[in-house]
């Protein structure tokens, strides 16, 4: 029971953090001021001033009411983002894997390719072949992160087509991609989950690091990324206008990569935790391995 | 009668990785089998028992050499497709021949899906007199392979096997990992397939007492060789091959009286 | 004879689940200096894990709930673990079936035994080189000396399980508990294995349990034999006895189910008709009850088995009821 709880704890608390944050981004909005609304009489006022418990930005905005807009521009864009880029990513991973050794050649040098290359500068082309804008966003998202994808849904593929029950499969007629379709496919719905928060976090980061660089959402909109950009300056006068957007970052970030960890010590766990004594009987079953 | 199955010139050569050495696992092997027969391959580790099944069946490709199916060459994996409604294989370890996340039904109906005979409720009946056939119940289809026990596992792979209306089936070590009283439930339904149904059957093990009761012939092996071949009788009691001898000499005896 | 090891009643059960039953009940064995006693049985029988217990060696979840482990007159039942690291070595020994665990791939034979021997005694590298060129060639390498620079990887699986024994021997235990040392090998290395053992525990005067789900290599190797079935001992005595005259209906099923080198399809085996009960869901009374051929209703289901001896050898008892057909 002990051991129960200790696995869960993580998955728990994690889990609720990030409840809580897409529930103020999806309800907040309606409830705090206009995040656009400028009142420059009452620009940079710190934390816990009167109707602004996150103080104002140099415009006179609620920098609260920024942060709850931004985060729903965040979680959006790496929700959609971590949707494409597993759904790319997991097909390119069981092709990968696939016994055709061209195809699966090709697969993996494509990977490669993404991998080695330098993202942010892919991030400025594309954007300055198109528009800053959210789809634009998206799209570099799932470009961020189907190759970590892939890869680790090859690794799984590679590991489970030597078994048995893959070769029994082909005994009775299936056909390659039959066999990476219907039997390894369910397998990969447990990594699959493990791989969802992370790289939703991860493309938190990222779309924060593109808003601020000035390559991802535009002002006026409210994105956290892009409030870093405009506090910058006033980094050493007024320290909230960095601080806050960077601690909602992070707090997100972490639930996230919490709800990662969590299911992947949950999913351990349910396999080790099972105390069988006819398996300590093994010795009459396991006769057949010859040395 | 014209052999059903038949190596010609098998050589299989397993190439050294690094500073390992190239192995010959089989060498210049020839056979053959008859429909409806039940031969044992005996030998003990190394001997290549395991990898000659794989090859006659199109799990393991020959180095050198043929097998030959009716009297026809296979070669082609397309060839191997055609030749899966006649040759069917049952895996060593039951717990990893059986995808865990599908259920019973589903794994035994695969083949029939794949060739897309019948309507879906023919082919779930096939399904339920197949599994009735292997002393399951129709209802076992429904559950998933971690409900069943290693000896019924093995039942549910000859059961895929099986409506898949095979000539011969190859079994490699299939009862070894298994207890005693569930080996004898395998071993009489073995006997059951193959003289009430006419199928045909190869049955690799190490275990001469099984191979003594179940089979018919008996092809000795050792390291990559085929030693000795003879009837079950002949063989056991008139062995003629040196290694034959001392493989029957080493066989638990024991106290004779109980039959041992 | 010199009793080496008394279990007396020993129960093992699962932890935390009071409504399962124990995993061994009631089991009582001896073990004197020169013989082979054959523990037999299938799987969940708890023959391995009665091998465990007397080392302590309880996977967890699993516990000695009762009964007493006596070793050379020592209560040794539960014992802490610095205590038993005294006893396991010198007192006990234990030879798996996987010898690939118990040798370690990066150290040679010879380290291999050095590091035995010296867990349990300092002595000098010269006695601890000759003692493990003495116990290599007590399990029959013809060339110990330039065997002790050997690495597991270079051994063959049989060679490396006479290593293990090698290893298992060289602080001359009294007891030797070998839990199915030859499953994993070939026939013809399972020979040399068997004779091997036999020969050590006549010469060393050393009591060996060994554990086996092999009617015939039991025939083989051990003097006296309990049958294990599901966690109660159903049959014991000496190995002739019990086989050529066996008397519980478990006994006679497992032999009839057995192919032997005298079986034929004439004589088809006879397999004992249903499944195993589950770990922890062994019928109260007679475990055997759901699968007796010879039942007699009203009275196996309701009442405990007693203890019968077989009248021309006393030593030879098996649990049933009297209204079964002897």
């Amino acid at each position: 029971m002990r051991d129960l709880i200790r696995e869960s704890t993580l998955l728990f608390f994690s889990s609720l953090s990030v409840a809580i944050i897409c529930i103020v981004a999806i309800f907040g909005p309606f409830f705090a001021p206009d995040p656009l609304e400028q009142d420059i009489i009452n620009s940079l006022l710190p934390p816990f001033s009167q109707g602004h418990i996150f103080g104002t930005d140099p415009l006179g905005r609620d920098i609260f009411s920024r942060i709850v807009s931004g985060a729903r521009v965040s979680l959006i864009v790496s929700l959609l983002g971590m949707i494409g880029s597993l759904t790319v990513g997991t097909i390119m991973g069981l092709v990968s894997g696939a016994r055709n050794q061209w195809i699966a050649w090709g697969s993996d040098r494509l990977i490669d390719i993404q991998m080695a290359f330098p993202y942010i500068l892919l991030a400025i082309v594309i954007v300055s072949a198109t528009t800053a804008s959210i789809p634009v966003l998206i799209f570099l998202m799932v470009l961020a992160g189907w190759a970590s994808a892939a890869r680790v849904i090859r690794s799984i593929v590679l590991s489970e087509q030597p078994k048995d029950y893959v070769k029994a499969a082909s005994l009775v007629g299936a056909t390659q991609k039959r066999i990476l379709v219907k039997y390894i496919g369910p397998t990969l719905i447990p990594a699959i989950f493990t791989i969802a928060p992370l790289q939703a976090s991860a493309m938190i980061v990222m779309e924060a690091t593109l808003s601020f660089l000035g390559l991802g959402v535009q002002p006026p909109t409210p994105s956290w990324g892009g409030m870093l950009l405009e506090g910058k300056i006033y980094l050493s006068e007024a320290w909230w206008l960095t601080t806050i957007p960077g601690i909602a970052i992070a707090i997100t970030c972490a639930s996230l990569i919490g709800v990662g960890e969590g299911l992947s010590i949950k999913l351990r766990g349910d396999r080790s935790r099972r105390i069988d004594p006819s398996k300590t009987e093994n010795s009459s079953l396991k006769g057949s391995a010859k040395l | 009668m014209k052999p059903i199955l038949e190596a010609s010139g098998v050589i299989k050569l397993f190439k050294g990785r690094g500073r390992s050495l190239d192995v010959m696992a089989l060498n210049d092997v020839n056979l053959l089998i008859y429909p409806g027969e039940v031969i044992g391959i005996v030998g003990e580790s190394g001997s290549g028992k395991s990898t000659l099944s794989r090859i006659l069946v199109g799990i393991e490709k020959a180095t050198k050499g043929q097998v030959l199916h009716d009297g026809e060459s296979v070669e082609s994996v397309s060839d191997w497709q055609k030749l899966r409604l006649n040759i069917q294989y049952i895996f060593q370890d039951p717990f990893l021949s059986l995808a865990p996340h599908m259920t019973v039904g589903q794994s035994i109906r695969d083949g029939l899906d794949i060739r897309q005979e019948g309507t879906s409720l023919e082919r779930d009946n096939r399904v339920a007199r197949v599994l009735e056939l292997v002393g399951l119940t129709a209802l076992d289809a429904n559950s998933y392979p971690a409900s069943f026990s290693g000896g019924q596992k093995q039942r549910i792979s000859l059961a895929r096997a099986l409506i898949l209306k095979p000539k011969v089936i190859i079994c490699d070590e299939i009862v070894s990992g298994l207890d005693v009283s569930v080996q004898a439930q395998i071993l009489n339904l073995l006997v059951e397939l193959n003289q009430k149904n006419g199928v045909g059957l190869i049955f690799v093990s190490h275990d001469l007492r099984v191979v003594n009761y179940l089979c018919q012939r008996i092809i000795v092996m050792h390291q990559g060789v085929i030693v000795e071949a003879n009837t079950t009788a002949e063989l056991f009691t008139n062995p003629k091959h040196e290694y034959t001898k001392h493989l029957l000499s080493s066989v638990p005896a024991g106290i004779s009286i109980a039959g041992f | 004879m010199t009793k080496l090891l008394s279990i007396i009643n020993l129960t093992i059960s699962l932890e935390g689940r009071p409504n399962t039953s124990p995993i061994v009940q009631n089991l009582n064995l001896e073990v004197s200096a020169g013989e082979v006693l054959g523990i037999v049985g299938e799987s969940g029988s708890g023959k391995s894990l009665t091998g465990l217990s007397i080392l302590n060696m309880l996977p967890k979840g699993v516990y000695i709930s009762a009964g007493q482990i006596l070793a050379d007159g020592k209560d040794i039942t539960r014992s802490e673990e610095n205590k038993l690291r005294t006893y396991r070595g010198q007192l006990f020994s234990i030879v798996f079936q996987d010898p690939g665990a118990a040798l370690n791939p990066s150290r040679t034979v010879g380290k291999l035994l050095s590091d035995v021997a010296r867990a349990h005694e300092k002595s000098s590298k010269r006695d601890i080189r000759k003692k493990s060129i003495g116990i290599l060639k007590d399990v029959g390498f013809p060339s110990p000396e330039e065997r002790l620079k050997s690495f597991p990887f270079q051994l063959s699986g049989g060679l490396r399980q006479r290593v293990a024994i090698a290893m298992a021997l060289i602080n001359r235990p009294k007891i030797l508990i070998a839990d199915e040392p030859t499953t994993s090998l070939d026939v013809s290395v399972q020979k040399g294995i068997l004779d091997l053992i036999r020969k050590r525990t006549i010469k060393d005067r050393i009591g060996c349990i060994f554990i086996s789900h092999d009617l015939g290599v039991i025939a083989e190797v051990a003097d006296k034999v309990i049958i294990m079935y599901s966690g109660q001992v159903v049959e014991q005595g000496p190995t002739a006895s019990v086989l050529t005259n066996p008397k519980h209906p478990y006994t006679r099923g497992l032999i009839a189910s057995a192919p032997s080198m005298k079986s034929s399809l004439a004589k088809p085996l006879k397999p004992i008709p249903g499944n195993l009960p589950p770990v922890g869901r062994t019928p109260s009374g007679c475990a055997f009850q759901d699968r007796c051929p010879e039942k007699v209703f009203g009275a196996c289901n309701a009442a405990n088995p007693t203890w019968f001896n077989d009248s021309n050898d006393q030593s030879h008892r098996w649990l049933c009821h009297s209204e079964v057909e002897k």
